[in-house]
């Protein structure tokens, strides 16, 4: 069982590919996935309703669980 | 100014050459050069010099001693790679090197069809790998300075110091000093509790709290 899961998105494939390898090293098992459109919803938790993407091309989301 | 940097990878799975002819033997040598040189007459540029050296020895023995016996035992992949660290000062210099014997060197083969993709992703992922590493070496450092700045030595966080630091960050990058992240900061009594907070998992704070140490 997971206690912290990190969300990066970024607009640049091999950024992502870093940031992954970087959480794997901190520890993290990873996902990087490529969509067009992120919704990050915290309402629930104190945070903000937001809407995310890259008019330029795909976004990539990296997601590490620890 | 004079330095000289050798190094020196040597890596043989077999030196017994001449008593076992089914052995894989693999030698390799760098020896790298850098010499610079600086006058006082500051009309005088500085001067510098760079030199590499690399000496690769394979010798792979054949699958069978028949003499039609057709292709080798093991297969072997060698990768070297030089390059000065893009970092303020003295830059550096790191050396990447890998070895790969056997089925996973036949994998990565591109005289096998179809691998040549997988050997471009396997690559890819060590170049990603790499460049973690280097970052994360970067922010380690930049840690070390922000924990040298807050704890002075002992283990105990000097609180008003931290504050004072977490305040001129959150001027120059409110979007990564957010409320939520200040308070989480603000919560670390001691080193390695902050250590383990930033490192583990607000790393994204890092550079923000460097910038700060060095802002009026």
């Amino acid at each position: 069982m997971s206690n912290t899961i990190r969300i990066i998105v970024v607009s640049d494939e091999n950024e992502a590919q870093v940031e992954a390898q970087k959480l794997q090293i901190r520890g993290f098992q990873t996902t990087v996935s490529k969509t067009e459109n992120v919704v990050l919803d915290g309402r629930d938790l104190g945070g903000s309703l937001d809407f995310l993407s890259d008019p330029d091309g795909a976004v990539f989301v990296v997601i590490g669980t620890k | 100014m004079h330095i000289r940097t050798k190094m020196y990878a040597v890596l043989c799975l077999s030196f017994m050459l001449s008593g076992c002819a089914n052995s894989l033997y693999f030698y390799e040598t760098e020896k790298i050069s850098l010499t610079a040189e600086a006058r006082p007459d500051s009309s005088q540029p500085v001067q510098g010099s760079l030199g590499l050296k690399q000496r690769v020895a394979l010798i792979v023995p054949k699958k069978s001693n028949e003499q039609s016996a057709d292709g080798e035992a093991l297969s072997a992949m060698s990768s070297f790679n030089f390059k000065i660290k893009d970092e303020p000062g003295f830059n550096p210099i790191l050396i990447q090197t890998a070895f790969i014997t056997g089925a996973a060197a036949n994998e990565l083969s591109s005289s096998s069809s179809g691998n040549s993709e997988k050997a471009r992703v396997v690559a890819e992922a060590i170049a990603y790998r790499a460049q973690a590493q280097s970052e994360i070496e970067i922010e380690q450092q930049r840690l070390d300075k922000i924990l040298a700045y807050v704890a002075n030595g002992s283990n105990a966080i000097d609180s008003s110091r931290l504050d004072a630091l977490i305040t001129k960050a959150k001027k120059t990058d409110p979007k990564t000093m957010t409320s939520t992240v200040t308070g989480k900061i603000k919560k670390a009594t001691t080193r390695s509790e902050l250590e383990k907070l930033l490192f583990g998992s607000l790393d994204g704070a890092i550079y923000s709290l460097y910038k700060a140490i060095h802002t009026n």
